[in-house]
């Protein structure tokens, strides 16, 4: 028995929620300070449950997210594991890989040596604005001699430009942090956004549940000041735990940051949404009933298939 | 199960039912010559209890057995208070979980669930005006004062044709109606609250009660780890007042006011939500043989959430309001016209969301609300056509329209049918049939609720939700009354019940009807009960055997599912031990089946995360439920003749400190990163005291 509040998985989802769309985030940031605040009143304490479930037959798992970047991209192939088993889930290896797009360029992918499952572009390319990309996999993942074949498709969608970044201090929770924001144009239409947040060249949103998404909902066709990402401020570091040291980025004079924006399909960005608020469970007063992650990829797989344009900015803090 | 293949379709169930209602009737005229003497006696020992009240409120010893509505349930407050409550919050609607065909949806929560059905399907009434969140603290407390209630009345699902609008249950909560000759009060001091109701008179005609109840539960943060947790505001406060003005022995006007307000707050916002619920009442006798009751009722229920985090200035309000007008009469004629008619009329004002966000430089976001006006016409009549047999029947005639832009009308006939037939002085047979339609729902997907779900009405594209619900039952009272048991059967076939597409977002949605989904619904079970009412010990047990399943296309692939409050079995101890006046201990002890829950059955990867894989939706149940509470009351002076009397209660909450779940959560070991479950549960043993005093 832990006494003393599960703090740590609320204010790791309370962080991560931080960084969605302006006012939903906001709302997020409540929900989770008051369940904690409950918590706290009541005393609450967490004990390890083992729970005896049956185990759904494996799956195959696709996720795969093209850029208009030129590099070699990636689609990773792997199967589903019963929840609780005591190894990470394995890749699945011989699979036959292709992209093709709209104009019927198709990209042949190769699996890598070192690990299994994961598959490279032959060559370098960036998925262009405008186009499909048609994603194929073919295995024979139940061994019965007749390969299975998972499809998907993704469009890149053009992406605003970001104007500026600015960086401004904010007290919260008795801490010093310094919240990162955006200013830029909402287009008219409906869209959804991605944010990839760089500090000094280290990629810090590498998690699904980190990732900041937003759709435009509150702020449609206006000029947006959006707060993408909090940091802590280095005179904290001494004051704060190990624990709390983990889960922290500080910023300090001279530091980089870049921000990448993307901008995303509903489908992917209802998919990384689903991720974030199904990774732990139910919460008995806020959220819906446990139910499966939305999925893109055809023939009872699961996983994701996207691609994104993305435009960038730099800003050194002072 | 047997049950449930018993009953699959309800088709036998419905059957018997039905057969009651036309076979009983042959076999009592059949016996008919009885002694008119009797009958009139009988009737008129029941008359006379209807003339103490406008409203029917027989509390005859053997009701158990003569009531004509089946799954009624009744709670005075004196019994309420001997029961342990934790942190010494006596919470009526805590002890209305103890009754059977009740179940709590969440530990320790207010909200509940009658008979399968769903904790919006409850209508809920102070002194006749709908709370529409009757509780505090996130579900953790009540919204009544229990200084202030005189006690509480439930009927599971066959309601008084007066009150309408709700599938599953009708609360009936009262506030005192003493007329005190000099001023007199109650109070308490407890660990998280303190509570005064002070009541007088003013002048020979009027008398008036204020009542008042804080929590300090803020004190308690001072602990908190967390710096801004310390500063933090966390507490709740209700405020009732009543003013009664007797102009003779025929009229009566009541003023009632309730305003209960939750405040929590920290550095960089605030979260504000409450309720509003007065009315004003005349209650006029015009005859020995009618009575009226014109009323007004006003009906507020909102919340509000504030940042001012980075001069942020964002504020989001929401809420309903309800403008209600009623006129009841009751007018018992004789033994076969016994009649209660009456017309309500309900304006509802939605506010699904309203946003400011000044500070951000953004335009307001606003969630238009469709109001509507709710209206009924009743008519209800009891016959007593032998001594041993009586009926009740009933019709409500319903309409509910959609004022917005697409004026839209539903109506409806909401009868109610009720017999029963007395086989001995002792012992009884009843059987009853409602049809209810609700127009309102709360748009709530998580399984305790929380102050943030909204109403909304039915549109177009929302139907109002139908059940039809069919109850028999066996009554038999002992040893002079003394104890009472019964065993009911209830069948429910539910229409157009609601529940939410997967991964809906049911906040700040402006297209909020296309997260819904409606389908079929079906509640059954055995419900007993054993009560005992007098002597040096007192109390009740009892058990419940049910089931409750929902069948909605695009929920769970399809796949009829287990509805989240299904508790197959659920048994309730209650028992008060009166060693002297001055001592009496009490004990309740639960145990319920666990809930139906979604565990995943398998993952997938992606990076170094983990994401579940469902079957479907509530296959699997968490472990079940079980705690034991004692409580002593101590009284130190009972023969005193000083006017103030006061008394310690004592209460130990889960004595046995059980761990009942309440959330499981799924986290990454951090070191191999492979999953694995815990659970949060809210309370180990916890022991409380309370000082209750009256002048």
């Amino acid at each position: 028995m832990k006494r003393n509040i599960n703090s740590r998985h609320f204010e790791q989802s309370e962080k991560s929620n931080m960084l969605r769309s302006s006012l939903l985030r906001l709302i997020n940031k409540f929900l989770t300070l008051l369940t904690m605040t409950i918590i706290l009143f009541f005393f609450a304490c967490t004990a390890p449950i083992d729970i005896e479930t049956d185990d759904s037959p494996p799956v195959v798992v696709i996720y795969g997210v093209l850029t208009d970047e030129l590099k070699y991209q990636e689609v990773k192939v792997s199967r589903s594991s019963p929840y609780f088993d005591n190894e990470p889930n394995s890749g699945i290896s011989g699979a036959y890989v292709t992209v093709r797009s709209s104009d019927n360029t198709v990209y042949p992918f190769l699996e890598s040596d070192s690990i299994p499952g994961l598959y490279y572009s032959q060559s370098e390319f960036g998925a262009q604005i405008g186009m499909d990309y048609f994603l194929t996999v073919e295995v024979d993942f139940n061994i019965d001699g007749i390969m299975d074949k998972y499809e998907a498709e993704t469009t890149i969608l053009p992406v605003p430009a970001i104007d500026s970044l600015t960086i401004e201090p904010v007290e919260m929770f008795g801490h010093k942090n310094h919240i990162l924001y955006v200013h830029a144009q909402d287009p008219p239409e409906k869209n959804f956004y991605l944010f990839n947040v760089f500090h000094n060249d280290s990629l810090l949103t590498q998690k699904l549940a980190d990732l900041p998404v937003s759709d435009d909902e509150l702020f449609n066709d206006q000029y947006i000041k959006g707060d993408i990402y909090f940091f802590d401020d280095i005179s904290e570091w001494e004051k704060d735990t190990e624990e709390t040291r983990k889960r922290s980025v500080y910023l300090q004079p001279g530091d980089k940051i870049d921000l990448q924006l993307g901008l995303i399909s509903q489908g992917y960005f209802d998919f990384i949404n689903q991720c974030r608020s199904g990774k732990n469970g139910e919460n008995p007063l806020f959220g819906g009933p446990a139910s499966n992650i939305a999925t893109n990829i055809s023939n009872g797989g699961v996983g994701y298939f996207a691609g994104y344009a993305i435009s960038r900015k730099s800003i050194v803090f002072e | 199960m047997a049950l449930k293949d018993c009953f699959n379709n309800g088709f036998y169930f419905k059957l018997i039912i039905w057969s009651l209602f036309f076979i009983t009737p042959v076999f009592v005229f059949a016996q008919m010559p009885v002694n008119q003497e009797n009958k009139k006696d009988s009737a008129s020992i029941k008359r006379e209890q209807l003339l103490q009240e406008v409203t029917i409120s027989a509390t005859r010893r053997d009701k158990n057995v003569t009531n004509l509505t089946m799954g009624t349930e009744r709670l005075s407050i004196e019994e309420i208070r001997l029961l342990p409550a934790i942190m010494g919050e006596v919470d009526i609607l805590k002890a209305l979980q103890l009754l059977p065909g009740v179940q709590s949806v969440s530990e320790s929560s207010n909200g509940f669930s009658v008979r399968g059905g769903s904790p919006d399907q409850n209508l809920i009434v102070l002194d006749n005006t709908v709370v529409y969140n009757p509780s505090h603290q996130m579900g953790f407390f009540s919204a009544f004062n229990n200084d202030v209630i005189s006690g509480i009345e439930l009927y599971k699902g066959h309601f008084p044709s007066r009150h309408g609008g709700r599938l599953s249950s009708l609360l009936e909560v009262k506030t005192r109606d003493a007329i005190p000759d000099k001023i007199s009060g109650t109070g308490g001091i407890g660990l998280i609250s303190s509570r005064l109701m002070v009541e007088g008179p003013l002048g020979e005609k009027t008398s008036w009660v204020v009542a008042g109840r804080r929590t300090y539960a803020d004190l308690f943060l001072v602990f908190a780890a967390n710096k801004d947790l310390r500063s933090a505001k966390l507490y709740f406060y209700d405020l009732n007042g009543k003013l009664t003005h007797r102009f003779s022995g025929k009229d009566k006007l009541e003023l009632n006011i309730y305003n209960g307000l939750d405040k929590m707050g920290v550095s960089m916002g605030s979260f504000n939500y409450g309720n509003t619920a007065s009315s004003l009442t005349w209650n006029h006798v015009f005859s020995e043989k009618l009575f009226g009751k014109f009323s007004a009722h006003f009906t507020d229920y909102k919340y509000a959430l504030a940042s001012d985090m980075n001069n942020m200035d964002v504020n989001w309000k929401s809420g309903i309001r309800d403008w209600t007008a009623r006129v009841d009469f009751h007018q018992p004629i004789n033994d076969l016209w016994d009649l209660s008619y009456g017309i309500s009329g309900i304006y509802h004002a939605f506010n699904p969301g309203k946003i400011s966000m000044k500070g951000l430089g953004l335009a307001d976001y606003v969630i238009n609300g469709n109001d509507a006006i709710e209206s009924g016409v009743y008519l209800s009549n009891e016959q007593i056509f032998t001594d041993r047999f009586s009926v009740k029947y009933g019709l409500r005639f319903s309409s509910f329209h959609n004022t917005g832009k697409i004026a839209h009308t539903y109506t409806a006939l909401e009868p109610t049918l009720g017999a029963v037939y007395q086989l001995t002085n002792h012992s009884s047979v009843k059987a009853n049939y409602s049809h209810n339609t609700q127009y309102l729902q709360l748009a709530n997907n998580s399984s305790a609720g929380s102050p943030l779900d909204i109403w909304f009405s039915a549109s177009p594209n929302i139907k109002p939700q139908k059940v039809d619900l069919y109850s028999t039952g066996y009554f038999h009272n002992f040893n002079d009354n003394n104890y009472e048991a019964s065993v009911e059967l209830y069948y429910k076939d539910l229409k157009n019940v609601i529940d939410f597409r997967e991964h809906s977002s049911l906040l700040l949605n402006q297209d909020l009807e296309s997260e819904v989904r409606t389908g079929t619904g079906k509640a059954y079970g055995i419900e007993w009960m054993l009560r005992k009412n007098s002597g040096r010990l007192t109390g009740f047990v009892n058990y419940t055997l049910s089931r409750s399943e929902r069948t909605i296309p695009e929920v769970n692939q399809g796949k009829t599912y287990l509805a989240p409050f299904d508790k197959t079995h659920a048994v309730n101890l209650v028992a008060t031990y009166n060693f002297s006046e001055k001592i009496n201990l009490s004990a309740i002890w639960v145990y319920a089946t666990g809930m139906p829950t979604t565990y995943p059955t398998g993952r997938f990867q992606i990076g170094e995360e983990y994401f579940p894989i469902y079957s479907g939706r509530n296959e699997y149940r968490r472990p079940h439920y079980d705690r034991l509470d004692i409580s002593l009351n101590y009284i130190p002076n009972t023969d005193s003749k000083k006017k103030w009397k006061g008394e310690w209660n004592l209460s130990l909450y889960n004595v046995y400190n059980r761990k009942n779940p309440w959330m499981i959560a799924y986290q990454q070991n951090e070191d191999t990163g492979i999953p694995y479950a815990e659970m949060l549960y809210l309370f180990g043993v916890v022991p409380s005291i309370t000082y209750n005093f009256k002048f």
